[in-house]
């Protein structure tokens, strides 16, 4: 598809407003049409269009990312499925339990994305010392020997994923360990995730500060011994020309949408600002752009292929 | 006739780490969780080489099997060496249309707030048919491995605050489906006080019908002290054939493979869990043939030997099946889960022919059969 890797992203709840269909092709009966079966139509547009991933964000009001997930990695092909949780959401086995029958049902499709909430100074360390107990036992468990590990949040004893039974010395194929996203730059981030993440995530745009903090974790990652990729959120309103992007903004933004930051123009014009990002180090674009079904077919067609047109250095 | 609101739901065992063709043979053969042997129908590998299929595309046959068959759900059983049930479905429950999810889960290991998050979102996607299989964990080296080091009555006041924290944290779910009914596992005395004050349903693997009736007896006390009605549940593997004569050849021939170490193994494991404790009372010290673990007409308590399975099954005739799963109507039993092997042809067999004799409630009416001739009832004792 492209020599990055481009994200779709499916949020946990209805999208308001609502969509409305008319009334001959909506289905009166209560329940009958539910959020998980718009989702699953996203989702298949979304691997058909050829986008590498789908992004589920954790939203407290919306749907568990978990369960969604697995219900829209059954229904596609190639989809990468990463659903945000918080580490303390289950335990570090029981996370990486999920995960590795995940791997196993669906051919090694699985993405993690770590949410750690915003909250200020200890606290805020806490929850990554969280999460870094919990990638190591993680870890450490995905595997044929026993491990063991005491944690202040998590611990384990004897933990061995593909070694599962030693009175039958049933062993079952190796999976790969799910693809790590983080997210968020402060310092305490950062230092996270460049012993941990695959893949970093940035919200801001501002290139001066993508640069330095790319610059930043990239010497962080080296200390670590690791090589970490970047990506980028970007909310995006492509059409065949400017304007009618720009009035397609407009009307999102009117009905309530926060695009008003959206990468918005042509589709050349929004490629070539995409492959400047790619100039600074971003490998990965997770694309928000609504109707969802819809879009992601406009995007996959449009948009992805002339992300190309001038050939990139692959970064990370 | 009973009317419906009176049915006993009848489930049927999805099989969470592979299947067995049979009774008669041990390796796993269905699935990727042993390795290949000839004859292995292992989804994900065709000539060495991965193709698309995964051990998911089994799992969901044998539940569209038991769907068809007519029971009302199935359970997924929860191990370190299993799939998670809550991941199998999710992935289930759009390949399906009322068969039930009955998820079996250790409330220490998921965040209470989320477990319901997550039921919530499965029963919407599943329009209600979601139940749990509350499990509290067998304790020892296996309960480390699930990285939990609580002590066992410990562990039972956790699934208490668990459960009571869910229940608080539905409403705020805001769907029209109700919290999943309850199946809550556990034979200790913490176990039952939990159980009597959570459970919609008293789960306990067959045991001896004494036994059995005067467990689900305590419970009920327990739970009468608290003003609650307790409902029951008895899980057993059944050997259902035409004649009785066949289903024993089974058993015989399942019998033929089984080492005297295996049993002696049995009656000696230490378990923490006083299920497990009760279960290995009902092996004999030595043990010359099958029938020494005979222990009531069509009851055997050798089940554990030809697999990883609770201990007592049922054996015997389309009818005596039938009859015996009656018999457990009448200690109490409100609802059943019942397994076999291979789980996705005997779903289709117990389906098409034991359940169209089992009278359900109608059984409080009908006199008990008289047992057959000639299976000899050992006796026993529970230690």
């Amino acid at each position: 598809m492209s020599a990055f890797e481009v994200l779709w992203t499916l949020p946990s709840r209805e999208p308001r407003p609502q969509r409305r269909f008319a009334h001959s092709v909506r289905d009166e009966r209560r329940g009958r049409f539910t959020y998980a079966d718009y989702a699953v139509q996203v989702a298949r547009a979304a691997d058909l269009a050829g986008f590498h991933g789908l992004l589920l964000p954790n939203d407290s009001d919306g749907e568990e990312p978990w369960i969604l997930g697995s219900a829209l990695a059954r229904e596609t092909r190639h989809l990468r499925i990463i659903p945000e949780f918080a580490p303390e959401s289950a335990s570090a086995v029981y996370s990486a339990k999920l995960s590795f029958t995940f791997q196993r049902f669906f051919n090694d499709r699985l993405g993690w994305l770590l949410q750690i909430d915003d909250v200020a100074g200890d606290e805020r360390n806490d929850r990554f010392l969280r999460a870094e107990e919990l990638l190591v036992i993680a870890e450490g468990i995905w595997g044929e020997t026993p491990f063991d590990y005491a944690g202040r949040f998590f611990s384990v004893a004897g933990g061995a994923l593909f070694a599962l039974h030693p009175r039958q010395n049933v062993r079952v194929d190796a999976r790969r360990f799910p693809t790590v996203y983080a997210r968020d730059d402060d310092d305490a981030a950062l230092a996270f995730s460049a012993r941990h993440a695959d893949v970093l995530l940035f919200t801001g745009r501002d290139p001066q500060r993508l640069s330095e903090r790319i610059a930043r974790h990239r010497r962080l990652a080296a200390e670590a011994g690791r090589g970490v990729r970047y990506g980028l959120h970007v909310p995006v309103v492509a059409r065949e020309y400017d304007a009618e992007a720009q009035t397609e903004r407009d009307r999102l933004v009117a009905a309530g949408y926060a695009f008003e930051n959206a990468l918005t123009g042509s589709y050349a014009n929004v490629a070539q600002r995409l492959r400047a990002y790619g100039e600074l180090g971003i490998g990965t674009f997770v694309i928000d752009a609504v109707p969802r079904l819809e879009e992601a077919y406009r995007i996959g067609e449009y948009l992805v292929p002339l992300l190309d047109a001038q050939p990139l250095r692959r970064t990370g | 006739m009973a009317v419906p609101d009176e049915r006993i739901p009848i489930y049927w065992r999805i099989p969470m780490s592979g299947d067995m063709s049979s009774w008669r043979n041990a390796p796993k053969t269905r699935g990727d969780w042993t390795p290949p042997a000839a004859g292995s129908i292992a989804p994900g590998r065709r000539d060495g080489e991965a193709d698309g299929s995964s051990y998911l595309d089994y799992m969901i046959e044998v539940a569209r099997a038991a769907e068809a068959a007519g029971f009302y759900g199935g359970l997924l059983p929860s191990f370190p060496e299993t799939d998670d049930p809550w991941i199998a479905s999710a992935a289930i429950a759009r390949a399906t249309t009322t068969f039930r999810f009955m998820i079996a889960f250790q409330p220490g290991f998921l965040d209470a707030l989320q477990a319901t998050r997550m039921s919530a979102t499965l029963q919407r996607l599943s329009r209600g048919r979601v139940v749990y299989n509350i499990i509290t964990g067998g304790g020892g080296p296996q309960q480390h491995w699930w990285g939990d080091f609580v002590e066992h009555d410990a562990r039972y006041a956790r699934t208490a605050e668990f459960l009571a924290t869910l229940k608080d944290a539905w409403p705020a779910q805001r769907t029209e489906f109700p919290v999943p009914d309850i199946y809550f596992s556990g034979s200790s005395d913490a176990a039952i006080d939990a159980a009597s004050a959570h459970a919609d349903y008293y789960l306990s693997w067959l045991e001896h019908p004494d036994d059995l009736e005067r467990k689900f007896d305590r419970v009920r006390e327990r739970a009468a002290q608290r003003g609650r009605t307790a409902r029951f549940a008895v899980r057993a593997h059944v050997i259902a054939r035409p004649t009785e004569e066949e289903a024993w050849r089974e058993v015989r021939l399942g019998w033929e493979r089984v080492r005297p170490e295996q049993i002696e193994m049995l009656r000696n494991r230490k378990a923490e869990s006083v299920g497990s404790q009760r279960l290995a009372a009902y092996q004999p010290g030595v043990a010359s043939g099958y029938k020494d673990l005979i222990i009531a007409p069509n009851l055997w308590s050798g089940i554990a030997l030809l697999g990883d399975f609770p201990t007592i099954g049922i054996v015997g005739s389309y009818e005596q099946v039938a009859d015996r799963l009656d018999d457990l109507v009448r200690i109490g039993a409100d609802a059943l889960i019942l397994a076999g092997l291979p789980h996705l042809e005997e779903a289709l067999r117990v389906g098409e022919e034991v359940l169209p004799l089992f009278n359900g409630r109608a059984a409080l009416d009908i006199a008990p059969p008289r047992v057959a001739a000639g299976v000899s009832s050992l006796p026993y004792v529970l230690t």
